[in-house]
């Protein structure tokens, strides 16, 4: 059975990108179509408030087998701390996630490391 | 007379949109008899149903169809002038006494809810969630008789922002628990057919799987005055030209977009 990918998505810049909800969403059922997984409709957060919440929501509300696509790692919170409570949220489900834009996927715990060590990168790079 | 008359509509229908965030409006019926009939048509034209029977629609096409089947007639009634049109006699009056008659809108949106389908279903929300506009309203018309859970929900202005700030402040609590709390506030709107309602998406909106008997067909609407703020994040496209594409300006607003004044004022 192929893998259902949840997709979230950002109303508002995420890193130095802005690409507006459809064409994020077109880009992200390509994906799928040429990963061969089965795309879903996407989940999008809310523009106002930084907590999160609709990403919160979706990994709550996963099943098993199900995953997370997200367009870029810059979409996770740039915040160390809270972006820590989202990498532990992850870990404990051991969801798999998918980033478009770094091609980019997250299967096994220590998979978890390249997320900090991007943002790390990032800022030593700005 | 007449105008004092015209006045106290105005003042209640004023009162009615500040305490509930809708009012409900009757519709011209012929015209919306012959935006039912285009329907039909399309339905006709991309399925091999001969006799389109919209309440009864789910004994007559698969749900594993009709998707496609919605994606198609919404790309026609969004290229349909005809159909537009009589859309914009339907409500111009009262989208006018809501945000004034130089307005902007986005495309049609055609919602199809067949009895126990989970797939079409559209959870809580603002729609100024994604950016859009909260000077916004949606102008939603069904084309059946819809009540309960056949039809959409809404909550109140004062409760909307009680729970919007939770949504906003809160670290603790995920949608649904938030939503769980909201189920006691929500108000399902009956409507008749040839009735219509208009209502502030910045009030939590929404359906759930619909548990009628019948399938329930609408389309909804958005529009805002022209003048009034768009979205304050500045790359976010809910804009002219990518989100609001119709456009009805006023005399004066097109001969400025005919003559460059503005660059002598810069």
């Amino acid at each position: 059975m192929k893998k259902v990918l949840k997709p979230y998505v950002l109303n508002k810049k995420f890193g130095e990108y802005y690409l507006p909800v459809r064409f994020q969403n077109k880009l992200m059922k390509l994906y799928c179509e040429e990963k061969s997984l089965t795309y879903s409709l996407s989940t999008g957060e809310i523009v106002f408030g930084n907590n999160y919440i609709q990403l919160k929501t979706l990994i709550k509300n996963l099943k098993k087998g199900e995953g997370l696509l997200f367009m870029s790692l810059s979409v996770l919170p740039s915040e160390n701390k809270l972006r820590s409570i989202f990498i532990n949220l992850l870990k404990k489900k051991k969801i798999e996630c998918h980033f478009v834009f770094e091609n980019l996927v997250i299967k096994k715990e220590r998979d978890y490391l390249k997320i900090n060590q991007f943002f790390k990168l990032r800022k030593f790079t700005k | 007379m007449r105008a004092t008359k015209n006045r106290d509509k105005y003042l209640q229908l004023e009162k009615k949109f500040l305490k509930n965030g809708y009012v409900k409006f009757k519709a011209n019926k012929i015209l919306l008899n012959s935006l039912v009939k285009q329907i039909k048509g399309y339905i006709v034209k991309y399925t091999k149903i001969k006799n389109p029977n919209l309440k009864n629609f789910h004994n007559q096409l698969q749900v594993s169809k009709l998707n496609s089947l919605r994606i198609k007639i919404y790309d026609e009634l969004n290229k349909s002038k005809n159909f537009q049109e009589n859309l914009h006699f339907i409500g111009e009056k009262s989208i006018e006494q809501m945000v004034g008659s130089e307005f902007v809108r986005g495309n049609l949106n055609l919602s199809i809810q067949y009895p126990g389908d989970k797939n079409s279903l559209l959870s809580a929300h603002t729609d100024f969630f994604s950016g859009e506009s909260i000077f916004q309203i949606n102008l939603w018309i069904p084309f059946v008789d819809v009540k309960k859970t056949s039809s959409m929900f809404i909550i109140n202005p004062i409760k909307s922002i009680k729970l919007l700030k939770k949504i906003k402040y809160s670290s603790k609590f995920t949608m649904d628990k938030i939503f769980k709390e909201a189920k006691k506030d929500i108000r399902w709107i009956p409507l008749k057919f040839g009735e219509y309602i208009i209502f502030s998406p910045n009030c939590l909106h929404g359906n759930v799987t619909n548990q009628e008997k019948i399938s329930r067909w609408s389309i909804n609407v958005r529009y805002k005055n022209l003048f009034s703020p768009y979205s304050k994040i500045r790359e976010n496209e809910k804009k002219i030209g990518t989100f609001y594409n119709k456009i009805n300006p006023k005399i004066v607003t097109k001969f400025n977009m005919f003559y460059d004044f503005d660059e002598l004022i810069k």
